[in-house]
């Protein structure tokens, strides 16, 4: 895949997630809702994925130091 | 039972005797506003020296000398140790300190300290600043810096940002000498229904160095389901390109389990394959090699003791079709108070 594709997949993603983000932000959400999600969609088990721990373990492929911006995963 | 076998087993069933606890949070964003300390200690090893390459093998051809490139995936620290302490300094404002020893390969180890501001800008506002320093036993130092905000949009969406900056000096020309960098890096959620939501991330990386200069950029997208037996469900992709001739896709799927409502599951599968011209990305000896594919699968458990301690432990077990294998453990905790 060129580069230039990449780029259009990318900005096509950022775009799905903008128009899904407007759509959402004019509504507002009642807090039995608000409540109800925190139990679902928006529970820990939903929003803390593995890879996002800040701290170790996070050896993938490619260079894996943690914390240092010059050991970019490939 | 061999030794080694033994050890391994011991691991895992000391990871598996510990039950273990609730999420930790991420990115940086942590909890740092639930409690007024935290104090939270993690060791891991991993066995990845029993399967290292033998030394680099020379060939000559003529007068000229050969040096075949070592595989090398990557360095995978066989043994590390973090400390890290947390604290509120008021209502709105968190500090944090991170001491980390990595044991990289033989007779290779680093040094990594971390000092960071989390505050709470507004209510829906968090920036963090953090200023990293990096010690390897190879004599040289590097520094780093970065800022970040998260901002949660409503309950239905929220977006983070992040900006880096890495540097060490010429003294490190045992890693391809001076380096700088730059990372940059959005996320974005968004909540699609009560129990589907949709994660997209694109980060940007930029080296400019003596031995090696690319750029590169990677997407990721996760789609998570919550299911009514009390499981997540994330599947997600990642792909990855830069200017140093190198490709990749790594799809995976992480299913997490409440247990009970102290205790989570989590069990992870990640296949990974890419394109390369098998190049250096700095470590002279160290190359990316073309047509890797690996695959690892992890599981880890958590369980929340008490309001004050979680504990935590993971194992994970990595194999590539370069002959290498792994298996690494973990054990953790977090104390507040």
């Amino acid at each position: 895949m060129t580069r230039k594709a990449f780029g259009t997949i990318g900005l096509l993603l950022f775009i799905v997630v903008l128009c899904l983000t407007s759509a959402f932000f004019g509504g507002c959400v009642s807090s039995d809702l608000a409540l109800q999600m925190e139990t679902s969609v928006n529970s820990p088990i939903m929003k803390n994925l593995q890879d996002n721990d800040e701290d170790l373990f996070q050896i993938e492929d490619g260079i894996g130091a943690v914390g240092e911006a010059a050991a970019c995963p490939t | 039972m061999s030794q080694g076998r033994l050890l391994h087993t011991l691991w895992l069933l000391i990871a598996l005797q510990i039950v273990l606890i609730g999420t930790l949070s991420a990115q940086g964003y942590d909890d740092a506003f639930e409690m007024r300390s935290k104090l939270k200690l993690e060791v891991q090893y991993a066995d990845y020296g029993e399967y290292e390459y033998p030394e680099p093998i020379l060939y000559r051809f003529g007068v000229a000398e050969y040096k075949q490139l070592e595989p090398y995936i990557a360095n995978f620290p066989e043994k590390r140790l973090l400390i890290k302490l947390t604290r509120m300094t008021g209502d709105q404002t968190a500090l944090g300190f991170r001491y980390q020893y990595s044991d990289i390969k033989e007779g290779v180890n680093q040094h990594f300290v971390e000092g960071k501001v989390t505050k709470q800008l507004t209510e829906s506002i968090t920036g963090l600043f953090a200023a990293q320093l990096l010690r390897d036993s190879r004599e040289y130092t590097a520094f780093q810096a970065g800022i970040g905000t998260l901002w949660d949009l409503s309950v239905l969406t929220s977006v983070q940002f992040d900006l880096q900056y890495f540097y060490r000096g010429p003294e490190a020309d045992v890693v391809g000498g001076q380096l700088s960098t730059g990372n940059l890096r959005v996320k974005a959620r968004q909540v699609l229904t009560l129990s589907t939501a949709l994660q997209a991330e694109y980060s940007f990386y930029s080296a400019d160095g003596e031995a090696v200069s690319f750029n590169s950029h990677s997407i990721a997208c996760w789609l998570s389901q919550y299911l009514p037996t009390e499981t997540a469900v994330h599947l997600n992709v990642r792909y990855y390109t830069n200017s140093a001739g190198i490709s990749s896709a790594a799809p995976s799927v992480e299913v997490a389990q409440y247990v009970d409502w102290a205790t989570v599951l989590w069990l992870k599968y990640r296949h990974y394959f890419n394109r390369s011209d098998n190049v250096s990305l700095g470590e002279e000896s160290i190359v990316i090699p073309d047509g890797l594919r690996s695959s690892s699968f992890s599981a880890q458990l958590n369980r929340e003791m008490s309001r004050e301690l979680l504990l935590y432990a993971k194992y994970r077990h990595y194999k590539s079709n370069m002959g290498v294998q792994m298996n690494t453990y973990m054990l953790g905790m977090v104390y507040s108070f």
